[in-house]
C-alpha cells in the first residue's frame, strides 16, 4: 500500500491527523476499558434526578439519575464499532457492485450505473427511517438501513478505478497469459483498489457515525436502556434547560467525527494526485 | 459569520405577547393528537379539547368536575328505574352559530350520524338508539340497563351539529353514512355548532384557530380568538418560562418545576393507567409458556419497584392501586395497592421455572410519551427490576405503527401500555379488561378463564344502585389484582400551566382544559 | 427517434430528460418494494382503540386506502394514479398526498434556498481565501472550521442554537413559521417570505424571515463546510494549471488571473457541487425540522416513515429525487452552455 501513497511520510507531518489519531485512540481505549474507568454503572438508576455537573457526577445525571459521564464513556462501545461495521459493509457491498459494473462493462455496466444513480437520488434518511421503523428500531436494523443507502459512493469509485486500470498494460498482459477474468479482477486489481477504497471508507466513517446517531436521535436506532450518544442527545432535547444532558453526548459525537475526518483528510492528501482526484469526484 | 447573522436576527425580531390589546387572544400549546374537528369522527385528545368549545352536548360538566352532570343543551332530563330510557328536554333558548334554533331533529341527526359514519368514536353509540318525542324532547333507549349513558352523553363526540348546514354540505346520518357522508372537508373549514366559539381555520399540523361566536345563546365567550398550536413539550416549557403562551397542557411534573412567576401551575390527576401485562397465550412462544403461569405473574407483580416508578413520574403521580382511576366510581385506595416484596417475588420466580429463557417486552418506543412519561423509561425501570429477580428481559420498543398491532393482536410476550377511558364510567374498565374482552384478549385471556371475575363483570354492568356499583367495581379490581394478567403501575399527574393573565383554567379528564370557560384576568 | 442518436446539444437534453424520467420511475419501484418487505400495520396505527376492534370500521378504513388489495395491484394502482397526477391519500393526514406536499414542500424550500445562498456565497469566499493563502494561518483556520462544520451532528447543533439564540438570548422568535394566529399571506408559492413580498406586506415578510433565519443557518452549516473544502480543492487544482502559469508569465495582473482563469472554471465545478448540496439539504432537513418544529417536508417524512404511510413516503421520495435529478440536469446543461471550451476539452 505504501507505493500507492505519493509521499507516505506526509501523513505524519500533518498535525491535524495526529490529533485525530489521538482522539480515536482515546475513544477506543474508553470503549475497551469502560468498566474500569467509569465511576458508575451506566444502567444503574436512582431516585434523585437531573443533578447538575458537579464533583460527584462530572457530567451530571439524566432523568433516571444515571451518571452521564459513565454513559458517555460506554457510548463509545456502541458508536465506534457500529459505525465501522457500517462502513465495512457498505464498502464491501459497493465494491462488489462497482467491480462487476466496471469489469464487465457494456449493458451490465449501464444497468448498474442507472441503479446507482437512483440510489444517489434517493433521500437517504427518508429510506433509512422507513426501513428502520418497519424492521423494528434496533441498532442492528439501523445499520442495515443505512448500508442500503450508503453503498453507491463506493460502487462509483471502484468502477472508475477499474475503468482506469483497464487501460493499463499489465491487465491486458495478464489476460493474454490466460488468467481467468475473476482471477484478474481479484488478484491483479485488488492492490490498486484497496488503497483508495480504504481512504474513502475512512472519509465515510464520520458520516456513518452521524447518520447512525441521527437515527437514534429520532428513536429509530439504539434502544433504551443502552447508552448511545444520539439517543442521549434526544433526551437532552426533551429537557432543554437541563443543558448538560444533551451537551456532552453531542460533544462526544463531534469529537469522534472530527477525528475521523482529520485522519481521512490526511490519508487522502497523502495519496498520489490521480487517485485523490478520483476520490473527490 | 456569527456577527453577520446576529445582526440579521436582531433586526428582524418581532415581539408578541399572549394578549394583544386590540383583540384578546388565547394561545394554547399542545402536542397535537388530532385528525379533524368533525365530532362524529374525532376521538383524540386535541380534537375533544377543541370540539368542546365549538359544539355542545345534551349534558355536560362544569370546570374540572367529571362526576355530576349539569345542563348543556338539555335543561332537564329524566332516567327510568331500569336505566334503559333517558329523556332529555332541550332548552328553548339554545341556538346554533347561524342563529337557528336547536331542535330534537338536530340531536337525532347528530347521534345517528355518529353511529353510522363508523369513524373512531362510533362505538360510543353501541346499543343506544335515539328518537325524537317532540320538537324539544329527545329519548335515548338501551336494551339492557346502561346507567353510563349519562356519562357517554357528555363526550364531545356526541356534540350536536346543525343538521341543516351539515346536510347541505354533504352530511348524512343514514345507515350507509360511512360511504355517503361527505361532510368531513366542510367540517375542517367551518364549524356547525352551538358553542361559544366557531372554527376560523384548521391546519392539521400547525394550528387551529377559533373565533368568538357572535350569536352565542349563553354567556359571552371570554376571548375574541383562541389559537391552538402544535408545539413540542420542551418548547412548551420554554414558552411558559418566558411567559409567551397562555396555556401549556402537556408538561410533566418535572417540566412544571421552576417555571418562574409568570404562570400558575394547576395540578390534577391524569386519567391514564399505565400497566404491564403478561401474555396468557401458552402456545405463542417459549417465553409465554412461562408468562402464562401464575407464579411468573406473582414474581412480576411483587418484584416491581413501584415507588421508583412513581417517583420518576413526578409530583402528583400515584401508584395505580387498581385498573380504575381515582376519578371514577369504585376506584381502590392506596391501601389496596400492591407493595413490592422481593423475597416473595424471588420465590415465585424460582417456582415459575422460566430461568434463562429471554422474554420480550413490547411498548411504544420512538419517543412515545403520555403526560410527560416515556414508555421507554418505564420499560427501562421494569427491565432493571426484573433483571434483579433473575429474568432475562429484552426491551422491544418500536414506533406505534409497528408495536401497536403486535399488542392488539396478542402477539407480545409482555407489554407496557396504558388505557385511557373511552367514556367516563367504570364499566369501561370491567367491560374491557375482563377475560374474553377487548384488552383481556390482547393478553390472551379468553372467556371462561376466571369465572369469579367474569361474574363480577356481569353484575357490575347491570347494577343501577350507585353504592352497590361502587362495591362491585372494588371487588372486581381486588380479584384482578390477585389473578389478572395486568399489573397496574401508575396513574400520572395531569398538569396545566396557565399564564397569570388567564382566569378559570381547570384540567378536565375528557377535554383536557375548559377552553369555553376561560376569561382574561384584566 | 433519430433525434436521440445525434450528439449535438438538443439530443443531449432529450436523452437526459428521458433518463431522468426513467430514474424517477425506478425510484417509485424501489421505495415501494422496500416498504412492502417490512412488517407493521398502518391500519392499527391510525385507528383508535375501540375503532380497531370493530371490523366494520377497519374494513371501511382499508377500503378507503386500498389496503385490502394484493400488493402488486396496489403498486399498479399507484402508478396509474401517478400518471394522472394523483399521488394517493396519506394514511396519517387522511388527505391527498399532493396536498400535503404542496403545503410542506415550500416550507422546506424556503429554508433550503436561504441555506444554499449562505453556503455558496460564504463557501466561495472562504474557500478561495483558503486556497490562495495555502498552508498559511488563514488557510489553517478555515480548514479546521470547515472540517468542524461537516463534523457537527446536525440535530445537536440545532439544539444548541435553539437554546442559545431563542431561550437564552431571545433573538430568535421561537418555533413555527409565523406568530401564533397570524394569517399567512395569500398563497402563490407557499413560501411565506416570497408571498408576502408579492402581496406588498412587508410586516409579514419580516416576521416570516425572522422565524426562518435560525433553521436556515443551522441547515447551511454542513453545506458551507462542504463547499468551502471543495472550493479550496478546485481553486488549488486550477492554480496549478498550465494556462494559469502562462497567464502569470505573460505578466497579467493577479486579479485578472484569478477572475478569468481561476474563478470561472472553479465556479463551474462549484455549481456541480452546489446542485448536489441543495438536494442534500432537502433531505437533511429532517433532523432540523424536528428540533425547530418547522412544518416542512422533513417533518412530514418522519411522520410518514414511523406511520408506515407508504403513499406519504413515496411522495416525499419522489419530490426530493425529482429536485436532485432536476438539479443535476440543470447543472449539466449550465456546464456545457457556459464553457464550450471545457466541453471540447472533455471530448
Amino acid at each position: 500500500m505504501a507505493s500507492r501513497f505519493g509521499n507516505s511520510n506526509s501523513i505524519w507531518r500533518q498535525p491535524l491527523a495526529v490529533v485525530g489519531i489521538i482522539i480515536i485512540l482515546f475513544w477506543v481505549f474508553a470503549a475497551i476499558f469502560a468498566p474500569l474507568i467509569s465511576p458508575y454503572d451506566p444502567l444503574s438508576q436512582d431516585s434523585d434526578k437531573f443533578l447538575m455537573p458537579g464533583s460527584l457526577h462530572w457530567m451530571g445525571t439524566d432523568e433516571l439519575n444515571r451518571d452521564i459521564f459513565s454513559r458517555v464513556i460506554y457510548g463509545a462501545r456502541i458508536s465506534l464499532p457500529y459505525s465501522i461495521l457500517l462502513v465495512v459493509l457498505s464498502a464491501f457491498l459497493g465494491s462488489i457492485i462497482g467491480g462487476i459494473s466496471g469489469y464487465f462493462g457494456g449493458r451490465v455496466d449501464a444497468i448498474i450505473m442507472r441503479l446507482t444513480d437512483m440510489f444517489f437520488a434517493f433521500p437517504a434518511i427518508v429510506l433509512a427511517m422507513a426501513v428502520a421503523a418497519a424492521l423494528g428500531p434496533e441498532i442492528r436494523n439501523a445499520v442495515i438501513a443505512i448500508t442500503i443507502v450508503s453503498w453507491p459512493v463506493y460502487a462509483r469509485l471502484v468502477r472508475g478505478l477499474i475503468l482506469n486500470a483497464k487501460q493499463n498494460d499489465y491487465v491486458t498482459a495478464s489476460s493474454l497469459l490466460g488468467s481467468s477474468s475473476l482471477r484478474t479482477l481479484v488478484v491483479d486489481l485488488r492492490p490498486n483498489l484497496a488503497g483508495p477504497v480504504f481512504v474513502l471508507a475512512s472519509l465515510e466513517v464520520g458520516n456513518a457515525l452521524l447518520l447512525l446517531s441521527g437515527l437514534s436521535f429520532l428513536g429509530l436506532g439504539a434502544q433504551p436502556p443502552a447508552a448511545e450518544w444520539g439517543s442521549m442527545v434526544s433526551m437532552g432535547a426533551v429537557n432543554f434547560d437541563r443543558w448538560w444532558v444533551g451537551l456532552f453526548p453531542g460533544l462526544a459525537i463531534l469529537s469522534a467525527v472530527l477525528a475521523f475526518n482529520f485522519i481521512g483528510d490526511a490519508l487522502r492528501d497523502a495519496l498520489d494526485p490521480r487517485t485523490a482526484k478520483a476520490l473527490r469526484d | 459569520m456569527g456577527v453577520v447573522f446576529a445582526i440579521a436576527l436582531v433586526s428582524t425580531v418581532t415581539v408578541s405577547g399572549p394578549v394583544n390589546a386590540a383583540a384578546k387572544t388565547l394561545t394554547v400549546e399542545t402536542v397535537f393528537q388530532l385528525t379533524s374537528t368533525d365530532p362524529a369522527r374525532s376521538f383524540e385528545g386535541t380534537g375533544n379539547m377543541i370540539n368542546r368549545a365549538l359544539y355542545e352536548t345534551l349534558i355536560t360538566y362544569k370546570g374540572g368536575d367529571a362526576s355530576t352532570p349539569v345542563p348543556g343543551l338539555a335543561s332537564k332530563w329524566t332516567v327510568n328505574a331500569n336505566a334503559t330510557e333517558f329523556t332529555f328536554m332541550l332548552n328553548p333558548k339554545a341556538k346554533f352559530s347561524d342563529g337557528s334554533k336547536v331542535t330534537s331533529a338536530d340531536v337525532v341527526f347528530s347521534l345517528n350520524r355518529l353511529k353510522n359514519v363508523k369513524g373512531n368514536p362510533s362505538s360510543l353509540m353501541n346499543g343506544i338508539t335515539v328518537s325524537a318525542k317532540d320538537e324539544m324532547t329527545v329519548v335515548l333507549k338501551t336494551e339492557t340497563p346502561q346507567p353510563q349513558v349519562l356519562a357517554i352523553a357528555t363526550s364531545p363526540s356526541l356534540g350536536i351539529v346543525n343538521s341543516k348546514v351539515v346536510k347541505a354540505n354533504g352530511g348524512s346520518d343514514a345507515a350507509d353514512a360511512k360511504d355517503t357522508d361527505k361532510a368531513l372537508e366542510f367540517m375542517k373549514s367551518a364549524s356547525a355548532g352551538s358553542g361559544p366559539y366557531v372554527l376560523k381555520s384548521f391546519n392539521l399540523t400547525t394550528e387551529v384557530v377559533l373565533e368568538r361566536n357572535k350569536k352565542y345563546w349563553g354567556a359571552a365567550a371570554g376571548y375574541d380568538q383562541i389559537v391552538v398550536r402544535n408545539v413540542p413539550v420542551n418548547v412548551q416549557r420554554l414558552n411558559a418560562i418566558k411567559g409567551s403562551s397562555s396555556l401549556a397542557v402537556d408538561l410533566s411534573p418535572d417540566q412544571a418545576d421552576g417555571l418562574g412567576n409568570k404562570v400558575n401551575v394547576i395540578r390534577g390527576q391524569g386519567r391514564a393507567i399505565f400497566f404491564i401485562y403478561l401474555s396468557q397465550n401458552k402456545t405463542f412462544s417459549a417465553a409465554t409458556a412461562f408468562t402464562s403461569n401464575a407464579k411468573c405473574l406473582e414474581a412480576v407483580r411483587y418484584g416491581i419497584n413501584y415507588k421508583k416508578i412513581v417517583r420518576y413520574a413526578g409530583e402528583g403521580a400515584i401508584q395505580a392501586a387498581g385498573l380504575i382511576p381515582t376519578m371514577f366510581s369504585g376506584s381502590l385506595g392506596q391501601k389496596d395497592a400492591i407493595k413490592q416484596d422481593t423475597s416473595r417475588a424471588k420465590e415465585a420466580f424460582d417456582a415459575c421455572g422460566i430461568k434463562d429463557t429471554p422474554v420480550k417486552i413490547g411498548f411504544w418506543g420512538d419517543g412515545g410519551a403520555v403526560n410527560g412519561i416515556f414508555f421507554a423509561s418505564v420499560a427501562a425501570m421494569i427491565d432493571e427490576d426484573l433483571r434483579a429477580l433473575g429474568f432475562k428481559p429484552k426491551l422491544e420498543g418500536a414506533p406505534l405503527a409497528v408495536s401497536l398491532p403486535l399488542y392488539r393482536e396478542n402477539k407480545e410476550e409482555m407489554g407496557v401500555w396504558l388505557w385511557n377511558p373511552d367514556w367516563p364510567d367504570s364499566t369501561n374498565y370491567t367491560e374491557s379488561f375482563s377475560p374474553g374482552t377487548k384488552v383481556g384478549l390482547r393478553a390472551g385471556w379468553v372467556k371462561g378463564a376466571d369465572p369469579v371475575i367474569e361474574e363480577l363483570q356481569a353484575r357490575a354492568s347491570t347494577e343501577t344502585n350507585p353504592k352497590k356499583r361502587a362495591a362491585l367495581f372494588r371487588d372486581w379490581q381486588r380479584e384482578m389484582n390477585k389473578r389478572g394478567p395486568f399489573v397496574t403501575l401508575l396513574q400520572p399527574a395531569a398538569i396545566l400551566v396557565s399564564n397569570k393573565n388567564v382566569k378559570g383554567a381547570a384540567p378536565h379528564i375528557i377535554w383536557t382544559v375548559n377552553l369555553h370557560e376561560l376569561k382574561p384576568t384584566a | 427517434m433519430k433525434v436521440l442518436r445525434g450528439t449535438g446539444f438538443f439530443p443531449f437534453i432529450i436523452k437526459r430528460i428521458l433518463t431522468s424520467l426513467l430514474l424517477i420511475f425506478g425510484m417509485t419501484f424501489i421505495s415501494f418494494c422496500i416498504t412492502q418487505l417490512v412488517p407493521g400495520d398502518p391500519v392499527a396505527a391510525n385507528l383508535g382503540n375501540s375503532a380497531y376492534s370493530d371490523p366494520e370500521i377497519v374494513a371501511a378504513f382499508e377500503k378507503e386506502f386500498g389496503l385490502d388489495q394484493p400488493v402488486p395491484v396496489q403498486y399498479l394502482r399507484y402508478i396509474q394514479n401517478l400518471s394522472d397526477g394523483n399521488l394517493g391519500i396519506s394514511l396519517s393526514s387522511k388527505r391527498p398526498v399532493i396536498d400535503d406536499l404542496r403545503e410542506y414542500f415550500p416550507a422546506t424550500l424556503e429554508i433550503a434556498l436561504i441555506a444554499v445562498v449562505i453556503a455558496m456565497v460564504l463557501g466561495l469566499i472562504l474557500g478561495t481565501i483558503s486556497a490562495i493563502t495555502r498552508d498559511r494561518l488563514p488557510d489553517q483556520i478555515i480548514r479546521v472550521l470547515s472540517l468542524t462544520g461537516v463534523s457537527m451532528p446536525t440535530f445537536w447543533t440545532a439544539l444548541v442554537f435553539f437554546y442559545v439564540f431563542f431561550f437564552l438570548l431571545g433573538w430568535s422568535p421561537g418555533s413555527g413559521r409565523l406568530d401564533p394566529g397570524a394569517e399567512p399571506p395569500p398563497q402563490v408559492t407557499g413560501m411565506f417570505t416570497i408571498d408576502a413580498i408579492i402581496n406588498g406586506d412587508f410586516a409579514t415578510f419580516r416576521q416570516a424571515f425572522s422565524y426562518l433565519l435560525l433553521p436556515a443557518i443551522v441547515l447551511a452549516i454542513y453545506a458551507l463546510g462542504v463547499l468551502t473544502r471543495f472550493t479550496r480543492a478546485s481553486v488549488l487544482e486550477i492554480l496549478g494549471n498550465d494556462y494559469v502559469r502562462t497567464a502569470r508569465a505573460k505578466g497579467l495582473p493577479e486579479l485578472t488571473v484569478i477572475r478569468r482563469h481561476v474563478l470561472r472554471p472553479a465556479l463551474l465545478a462549484i455549481i456541480t457541487v452546489a446542485g448536489v448540496a441543495f438536494a442534500s439539504l432537502m433531505a437533511g432537513s429532517v433532523l432540523i425540522e424536528n428540533v425547530f418544529s418547522w412544518p416542512g417536508l422533513g417533518q412530514y417524512a418522519y411522520r410518514a416513515a414511523v406511520g408506515l404511510d407508504l403513499p406519504g413516503i413515496m411522495g416525499v421520495s419522489m419530490v426530493v429525487a425529482t429536485v436532485y435529478i432536476t438539479m443535476n440536469l440543470i447543472v449539466d446543461i449550465l456546464y456545457r452552455v457556459i464553457d464550450p471550451q471545457l466541453r471540447k476539452a472533455e471530448q
